[in-house]
């Protein structure tokens, strides 16, 4: 079996995030990281590799980003990604969804990976919809937000996931996109080793042009989806945060916000 | 008049979801706003599904309604028939009700027929011939207006955004059956464990205590009872800490799961991701207790405390107690 890993670099969650008031995007900040979700998505094939029950060939990285993002590419080499995929173009940039899973799925198509394993979401664009979108472009299967992947026979998983309305288990027949939510696994930690080998693995970078990518459908010229504007949410009123640190003095100030609000006995 | 819209509405135990009614509801309204009219696609079979039922989705506004026979409840039906109808009726907005299944049907749905996507759309409008939707982003501290360039664009909303308003009138009924695509076929649901019900008292009770991951542990649920007893309330728990076994399914407070509004609603070690705020943001009152001050919630919440759950909810149970009357 082969699998490709879908990866994506974002700011650190940890950072305010900010709209770029020039191009309207999110500012990419300093601070980057590999996407949390994608975490679980390596950490997932990885262990598909290990269980022994089905031999995979070859794990391979992919990720679509400016050429920074090759630091999160060596991040999933020293993991445990045998090799990389790099589509980075400036044409590409403040692609949508809808362009982004049209020029990551041209890299995939060359691929032809029997497995794709995404994160559920982005950690900055959230928009839950680039796995089943690639799948359309491949015509592979689709199943997202797996907690479970198993077997089930010949060239067949088993996944299991929570549903809208329950637990259910799914059987999709290879090659299949599957994304998995983050409680399917812990992601690990490199090791020394891994760290120290991910130099010599190889990287692949792709520019539209190798990838032969009709250029109107990708980038902020050619999104289908255009944020042009940004407003002030009507909020609830600013809560009260303490902070003060002792749980008595806390739980005295609790009772007094219920008794105000009448909310306990 | 032409079919501007269609919108995608669950039948689910004998009954259209509500917030699907909502959905439709806004798609009737976007479709007239186009200068046409709204269709409605249920994947239902003719026996859980009557035509006299399925007609009364003409109150909510829907013109026609296409009755897919189908009764697995999975994503690749749905993506077959939207891209069959979008491309026969020319639809300029295809409107889904967040969930699992809205996403997968989205993404397929935008990739086949060069759609524009918006996620979690809170409002809609046309705006120079455009359709705009409204999305909260920055765990809600602003709100993105989305301009959807294609001919046609795919929204999944909010679940519950958009309150279901019933009218007058009967819609159509056509059966649609049509040719499974080979990624549909690759796709077979072996079980489905159905939800069971919240527990008495969830969605009625007057006070929700709800745990998340910062509970560190399953046991740690154990205080949460303690203090939902004191309070006469029910216990809650996020998806996250449900996925990972710590509590049962049917606790779950959520975009899946119950969607709560009690008069108190107490989040203990919950960060306040968006799948969990849409199933609670109603509540009359809403206390967050965290250790990371800069957990999302303390922005949604009316009264915040920052520390340690641990320490804090068993001596608020314990002075609770001490104080009801013997």
């Amino acid at each position: 079996m082969k699998i490709c890993v879908l990866i994506k670099e974002v700011p650190d969650a940890s950072a305010p995030r900010r709209i770029d008031p020039a191009t309207r995007r999110l500012q990419r900040g300093a601070s980057r990281r590999l996407s949390p979700y994608d975490a679980h998505a390596l950490e997932a094939a990885l262990r598909l590799r290990e269980s022994g029950w089905t031999q995979v060939k070859e794990i391979v990285a992919v990720t679509m980003g400016p050429e920074a993002a090759s630091q999160t590419l060596h991040r999933a080499a020293a993991l445990g990604a045998d090799r990389a995929v790099h589509v980075t173009d400036l044409r590409l940039a403040g692609s949508d969804v809808n362009g982004t899973a049209y020029a990551l799925a041209a890299a995939l198509a060359r691929e032809r990976a029997d497995l794709l394993l995404t994160g559920q979401q982005s950690d900055d664009g959230q928009c839950f919809v680039v796995p089943a979108a690639i799948a359309a472009h491949l015509g592979m299967a689709c199943v997202t937000q797996a907690t479970r992947i198993g077997e089930a026979g010949d060239r067949t998983l088993r996944i299991e996931r929570q549903g809208d309305s329950g637990n259910e288990t799914l059987d999709v027949a290879l090659p299949a996109v599957i994304s998995v939510t983050e409680s399917i696994n812990e992601p690990r930690y490199p090791s020394l080793q891994g760290i120290v080998g991910a130099k010599s693995k190889p990287r692949e970078v792709l520019s539209a042009d190798d990838l032969k990518l009709d250029v109107d459908r990708v980038g902020q010229q050619s999104a289908r989806a255009e944020c042009f504007a940004f407003a002030e949410p009507a909020e609830r009123a600013p809560a009260r945060v303490i902070e003060d640190g002792d749980p008595a003095a806390a739980v005295a100030e609790i009772l007094r916000w219920f008794e105000s609000r009448g909310v306990a006995p | 008049m032409t079919a501007t819209a269609i919108v995608s509405v669950s039948f689910r135990d004998g009954e259209f979801e509500e917030r699907s009614l909502g959905v439709l509801t806004e798609g009737a309204r976007l479709a007239a706003e186009l200068g046409g009219t709204c269709d409605a696609l249920v994947l239902a079979s003719r026996e859980e599904l009557s035509d006299e039922h399925c007609a009364t989705l003409g109150g909510y506004g829907a013109r026609r309604v296409f009755r897919l026979l189908d009764s697995t409840k999975l994503a690749g039906p749905l993506v077959d028939a939207l891209e069959h109808l979008v491309i026969a009726h020319g639809h300029r907005l295809v409107l889904l009700s967040g969930g699992v299944l809205a996403y997968e049907v989205a993404g397929a749905l935008c990739a086949k027929v060069d759609a524009g996507f918006c996620a979690d759309a809170i409002g809609l409008r046309v705006q120079d011939g455009h359709i705009v939707a409204e999305r909260p982003i920055f765990a809600d501290t602003q709100i993105s207006h989305v301009r959807l360039r294609s001919h046609t664009a795919v929204v999944v909303a909010r679940p519950n955004a958009f309150a279901a308003i019933a009218g007058g009138g009967a819609a159509d009924v056509q059966d649609l059956e049509i040719a499974w695509s080979q990624t549909t076929r690759a796709v077979t649901l072996r079980s489905a464990e159905p939800a069971l019900k919240s527990p008495a008292g969830l969605e009625e009770a007057e006070v929700v205590v709800s745990g998340g991951r910062g509970l560190g542990r399953p046991a740690g649920f154990e205080q949460l009872e303690a203090l939902a007893r004191a309070l006469g309330g029910a216990v809650g728990a996020t998806r996250a800490v449900v996925d990972m076994g710590w509590y049962p399914y049917e606790s779950q407070v959520g975009q899946t799961g119950t969607t709560v509004a009690p008069k108190l609603y107490i989040a203990a070690g919950i960060s306040g991701a968006i799948q969990h705020r849409v199933g609670m943001e109603k509540s009359k009152n809403i206390l967050a207790i965290n250790s990371d001050a800069h957990a999302p919630i303390f922005r949604f919440c009316d009264f915040g405390v920052v520390g340690d759950l641990n320490e804090i909810v068993p001596l608020l149970t314990e002075a609770l107690a001490a104080r009801k009357p013997a």
